[in-house]
């Protein structure tokens, strides 16, 4: 990349680091209890907390994968991001309204907590927190592992040398965990309202720029993919039909079990504020999503034209076009973009991961949670975060097996536990750990094992499918639970 | 609805284990592409009279109905439904009519054509991915004050915590 174009993304890069660092100290005066640090105060309006949805689902993957899968595979990967805003009206219908009067009534502060609360079961709150810090451990070690990556490629080619990806893991991860430790919460979902107003520009201004980088526009883009193989450019792609359905189908449900989703639908400040935040979190997704398949098909039509050279990688689509064709401060606000979808994903990992670690776990061993839990938890979330680094520099192929297991855990876990159990009165203790367990054992053996399953169907949706056939079939076979009145009132609201 | 569920799910995991362990045509996926390493291309090809087109339209007409049932619980007050049955329902005929129209577009190409996408991707892109969603965004906010949280049921709960608060702190 030319030099002075890095410098020009390296200034967006650096402004957008500075205000993560502003926002962290503002939040600082804001954080005085575990509550604050952990849910915000159950303060937020609807813009923050609508962005705050959205941009914690859209992760570095959504900016630099989601592009990478459309170059590589054509439209498989689209079903994708077609399930989020549908993901979005289901989570809202099983959630929004359950898990917010939830909170008004037992003042949790963290999922496990509802999950405690609404089972009665200390054994559930363990499971739901180990599920949640399995998959914290991987997605955070992707996050940092790719944010890591950019800034030394970044800082490569504006020509100030070569750095170790030890010393761009701790700079990038120096800044995350400053605002994460000082503002909790709080410092995070204030990001992410700017992060995700970020993102929103950003995709944008791509799509825009797409329609003139190849003869043709949109036209040529798309006839030259498909004169290559029309395949890639049916709505499959070169995946073919099951692959993409078991994606929709994981995609849709699985937003429901994402943690660092479900949990910002406790802190919005009126039970009633769902109904707008619904239409800004799906819209923000809706936008933001242009930049996954406009970049991806761009460039796939680019390099089959020969106007572009072949990719070192799939994963490099993004960083290529934004290299090479958008104006440098266009570029500028992408990268930062891309910094924005990494971190703001990455903030709310290390604050549920945090909440696992100094609430749930003790608290379902020994009966109580630590004390002082507000220092308790800034130490936890620096702890948690170089845990994470480390295991992204050192621990290889793990690191992918656990970011590839993230979302289908969560889904699998968590989807029937939280969205069917606060909906569904004859929900068992036992049927949520089972189905925790067995979504635990099934994606683990599936990625450990390396198992490709015919037509790619993602194991993940076949862990979806069995964990809430399972939560449903045992639940039916029980006994009537008996439930906390509280329980049962809320359920009755 | 649970039973509905179940049901629902049964199913679907019946079609998949059935393809699963049919997978004769497994290798209906990518192949590398012969030109550019770092990309694919598809393996597979339709014809016109191939039943695995039924089977995909299947697997995904039981997914839209899972979708659906879990939306209808989460949206169901104390007393079921009630008069959002009908809109619910709109909206999945919408949804699956949607899909099986992409479907049978791979049969009979009728879809108007922008920007060179096949008839096929034309309805995922244009149709498929925005109607379904808007649909429900809107539904649930006009149903909201209705039906999802009432003022009456709200007030009440209100009444209760207030109540409960009393108790706790006397």
């Amino acid at each position: 990349m030319d030099p002075s174009r890095s410098s020009v993304i390296l200034v967006f890069v650096g402004l957008y680091m500075g205000m993560c660092v502003a926002v962290g100290l503002w939040a600082l005066s804001r954080t005085r209890s575990t509550r604050d640090f952990f849910m915000a105060g159950r303060d937020l309006g609807i813009w923050v907390t609508g962005l705050a949805v959205f941009s914690s689902t859209m992760s570095g993957f959504g900016f630099v994968g989601g592009p990478g899968l459309v170059y590589r595979m054509g439209m498989t990967s689209v079903w994708m991001v077609m399930s989020i805003p549908l993901g979005y009206v289901l989570c809202f219908a099983l959630l929004a309204k359950r898990i917010r009067l939830l909170a008004e009534l037992k003042e949790p502060v963290s999922l496990p907590d509802a999950v405690a609360a609404r089972y009665g079961s200390e054994g559930c709150r363990f499971l739901a927190a180990l599920a949640i810090l399995l998959g914290v451990m991987g997605y955070l070690a992707t996050q940092i592992l790719a944010m890591a990556t950019v800034l030394r490629d970044l800082v490569a080619g504006a020509g100030f040398g070569d750095f170790s990806m030890e010393a761009c893991v701790a700079f990038s991860c120096a800044v995350l965990v400053f605002y994460c430790v000082t503002g909790g919460i709080i410092a995070s979902v204030y990001t992410d309202l700017v992060q995700g107003l970020v993102m929103v520009a950003a995709a944008v201004l791509v799509f825009l720029a797409t329609a003139n980088v190849a003869p043709g526009g949109w036209s040529g883009i798309v006839s030259s993919i498909a004169s290559d193989d029309a395949g890639s450019m049916s709505p499959w792609g070169t995946m073919g039909a099951f692959q993409g359905l078991s994606w929709y189908l994981l995609f849709i449900l699985g937003v429901a079990g994402q943690p660092h989703v479900v949990t910002k639908m406790m802190m919005n400040r009126r039970i009633e504020d769902a109904k707008y935040i619904l239409p800004v979190s799906a819209l923000g997704y809706g936008v933001s999503a242009l930049l996954w398949i406009s970049i991806g098909l761009a460039m796939r039509a680019l390099v089959i034209q020969g106007i572009h050279p072949e990719l070192s990688g799939a994963d490099s689509a993004a960083p290529q076009f934004l290299a090479h064709y958008v104006p440098p401060v266009l570029a500028g606000i992408v990268f930062a973009a891309l910094f924005a979808a990494i971190m703001s994903t990455a903030d709310g990992f290390l604050n549920i991961g945090a909440a696992a670690v100094v609430h749930d776990i003790p608290r379902a061993l020994r009966g109580r949670s630590l004390g002082n839990e507000l220092f308790w938890a800034r130490t936890a979330t620096v702890i948690i975060a170089a845990v994470a680094s480390i295991f992204a520099l050192y621990s290889g192929d793990l690191v992918a097996i656990l970011g590839a297991f993230g979302w289908g855990t969560f889904a699998a876990a968590l989807v029937p536990v939280v969205a069917l159990g606060l909906n569904w009165k004859r929900a068992t203790a036992l049927a949520a750990k089972t189905a925790i367990l067995v979504s635990l054992s099934i994606n683990f053996a599936f990625r450990l094992l390396d198992v490709e399953v015919p037509w790619g169907i993602d194991p993940g949706a076949i862990s979806l499918l069995v964990s809430l056939t399972l939560f449903v079939g045992i639940s039916l076979a029980s006994r009537t639970p008996v439930l906390d009145p509280d329980i049962e009132r809320l359920m009755d609201t | 609805m649970a039973w509905l569920l179940v049901v629902l799910l049964a199913a679907l995991i019946l079609v998949l284990g059935v393809l699963i362990v049919n997978g004769a045509r497994s290798n209906w996926g990518a192949v590398d592409h012969p030109q550019f390493p770092t990309m694919q291309r598809s393996g597979w090809s339709w014809e016109s009279n191939d039943p695995l087109l039924a089977g995909v339209w299947l697997v995904g007409a039981l997914q839209i109905a899972v979708f659906l049932c879990l939306l209808g619980l989460g949206l169901a007050g104390r007393k079921g439904l009630g008069p959002l049955r009908v809109p619910l329902l709109l909206g999945g005929l919408l949804h699956a009519g949607l899909f099986s129209w992409m479907i049978l577009a791979h049969l009979f190409p009728i879809a108007p054509s922008l920007w060179s996408f096949p008839p096929p991707t034309m309805v995922m892109v244009f149709f498929l991915w925005i109607l379904p969603p808007c649909y429900f965004v809107i539904l649930y906010v006009v149903v909201f004050d209705r039906w999802i949280l009432n003022r009456e049921s709200h007030r009440h709960f209100r009444e209760f915590l207030r109540s409960r608060k009393g108790k706790g702190s006397g």
